[in-house]
């Protein structure tokens, strides 16, 4: 009995092995059928991928981006004269609207446009505004106007590489306002020119040269522009269409030309400098517009963007800058801000920025202006006037809060701000003529109630992506 | 007037400025690798960016491999991308640079 059960383990077990032999063998079939199809699937899944990512690309590249910048502002505006007299508009409301264009066709060819509108709330049936010189083109959308959109930039790019230099050539209505430093308060990415001394709309080139090698983040700039077109209109009834009016009371063409560098930029420090001439520039001569002689001006800026190296978040996102400007007439014989002679103003600018507990940036800055001191700063965000042509001290603090961010962006923002300008001279912000003279005394005596004080709480909400 | 520019003034200078929440951008991270990057790998952070589809930077940094990519990308930041100071501290806004500007995400870069 006992070898009977022996036996009939002995085979059982045999058995049972037979058995499992088989069934691991399957199980390994098995599994090297799945592995091989795991890997064919990983090699369609990339190839997929692969695809994908090109016709994202392409799709990518292929259509005009559109990015949006909305902002509703209040502002309360108020002015002081020389005789104590006071002006105000103690709740001015505006929408400005601007609509980013982007187009790059080839990594080397890029074309960039904004779309613009900038109104007050509701209709102006009064007649005060929407004529004249406040809708000059240097500051077409940046005065209040009505709801039709206008170009406020549209320029190509060409980036070739010439020599084995990064060059850049551009021609168009330029990214001129808004520029390195100005953008700060304004909570906007620094623009092209410098915004101590330029700050307005014009139709120009520029080329760079990408000058890395020789410091980091280097680069110089060749810039011209056209502030001013003399040109008859079409259909002249002398059939002289478009041809130049050289009558005596006609604005003569007004250029620009400059060099504008990066001097250094290593993403903490950076320094950048202006040099320019405006040729022809308008002034008021007898309450008209006229050609008057020509403007020099220079600027050299610095920023610090994080002070030390890593000592704290804070001091990781402070920004620190100084900044120096001049401007000097050359009258030509005629008399530009009240004088036959040659005149030079200068400026200095500084100011800070800093993070808050909210997540948000916190500003103060001061400028100085002297009695001459003439920048083309009139596209200018603030409404009571441009604070950088000050001649006397200019005084901000601002905050500025995103409320809602997306993929690292700024979706929807407030700031609040506050400007105080003191002038000492009169003519701030004016053309380079009679209204741009900055005796007090000579204002009075003809008539005039010169400006003092101005002040500009304002406050916005903002949408962009 | 008075009461409003005083409410406008103790709103806008009584924030606190002593400590920031820092939050990941594009920007902060454009001057990370300018700062950081630039002269290490010697082509500009568009270049840098440019070498991953966005999917491919995502991919990276869900799998914790932000790091390794980046040092593909830019062999000779192999010491910063090990550092514990980008795991900690930079990697999050150079992952939304390079997001922004990788070579399908369409953005162009500002001129």
């Amino acid at each position: 009995m006992k070898k009977t059960l022996l036996s009939m383990a002995v085979i059982g077990g045999l058995f049972s092995n037979v058995v499992y032999a088989d069934d691991i063998s399957d199980l390994k079939e098995q599994i090297k059928s799945l592995t091989k199809k795991v890997k064919s699937l990983e090699k369609k899944q990339k190839r997929i991928k692969k695809n994908l990512g090109k016709v994202k690309a392409h799709d990518a590249f292929d259509n005009i981006k559109w990015d949006v910048d909305f902002r509703t502002s209040y502002d309360n505006i108020q002015y002081e004269t020389k005789s104590g007299k006071r002006y105000s508009n103690n709740d001015l409301y505006s929408n400005r609207l601007w609509l980013g264009m982007g187009y790059q066709v080839t990594p080397d060819v890029i074309f960039k446009g904004t779309l613009s509108f900038n109104k007050a709330f509701g209709a102006d049936n009064n007649g005060n505004r929407g004529g004249y010189l406040d809708t000059f083109d240097w500051v077409v959308n940046e005065n209040l106007g009505d709801d039709t959109l206008k170009v406020k930039e549209a320029f190509w790019l060409w980036k070739p590489t010439v020599g084995g230099y990064s060059t850049q050539l551009s021609i168009g209505r330029r990214p001129a306002t808004n520029g390195f430093l100005i953008n700060l308060r304004d909570d906007d990415k620094a623009k092209s020119p410098q915004g101590h001394i330029i700050n307005m709309e014009f139709d120009g080139v520029s080329g760079t040269v990408q000058l890395g090698d020789v410091l980091p983040g280097m680069y110089v700039k060749l810039c011209g522009g056209r502030g001013l077109t003399n040109a008859k209109a079409r259909f002249d009834n002398a059939g002289h269409d478009y041809t130049t009016d050289a009558s005596s009371d006609k604005l003569d063409n007004s250029d620009m030309v400059g060099v504008l560098s990066k001097l250094y930029d290593d993403g903490q420090y950076s320094a950048m400098m202006t040099v320019f001439h405006g040729s022809d520039v308008p002034g008021m001569r007898d309450d008209k517009l006229t050609t008057l002689g020509d403007l020099d001006g220079a600027s050299l800026s610095f920023k610090v963007q994080g002070i030390g190296d890593e000592i704290s978040d804070f001091l990781d996102e402070t920004i620190v800058f100084a900044s120096v400007a001049m401007t000097k007439t050359h009258t030509r014989g005629y008399t530009m801000l009240g004088s036959k002679d040659d005149k030079a103003g200068y400026s200095y600018w500084f100011g800070a920025q800093m993070p808050n507990t909210t997540g948000g940036k916190f500003g103060l800055e001061f400028n100085h202006g002297s009695s001459y001191w003439a920048p083309f700063t009139y596209g200018e965000d603030t409404m009571a006037g441009s604070k950088i042509a000050v001649r006397g001290d200019a005084y901000e603090a601002y905050w500025t809060q995103p409320i809602v961010q997306k993929d690292g962006k700024d979706v929807f923002s407030m700031q609040v701000r506050y400007t105080f300008m003191d002038y000492d001279h009169a003519g701030s912000n004016g053309f380079f003529g009679d209204n741009g003279a900055p005796s007090v005394a000579d204002a009075v005596a003809a008539g005039g109630d010169p400006v003092t004080t101005a002040q500009d709480v304002r406050i916005y909400f903002r949408y962009r992506y | 007037m008075a009461t409003l520019k005083k409410v406008a003034l103790t709103a806008v200078i009584g924030l606190g400025l002593l400590s920031t929440s820092a939050y990941a951008s594009a920007d902060k991270g454009q001057r990370i690798y300018q700062k950081k990057l630039k002269s290490v790998c010697g082509f500009s952070g568009a270049k840098f960016a440019a070498k991953h589809t966005q999917d491919e930077w995502t991919e990276a940094k869900e799998d914790g491999k932000l790091g390794e990519v980046m040092t593909e990308a830019c062999p000779a930041g192999k010491s910063f991308f090990e550092s514990k100071k980008f795991k900690t501290k930079f990697s999050s806004h150079l992952y939304d640079f390079v997001n922004e500007f990788a070579s399908d995400s369409g953005n162009i870069p500002s001129c």
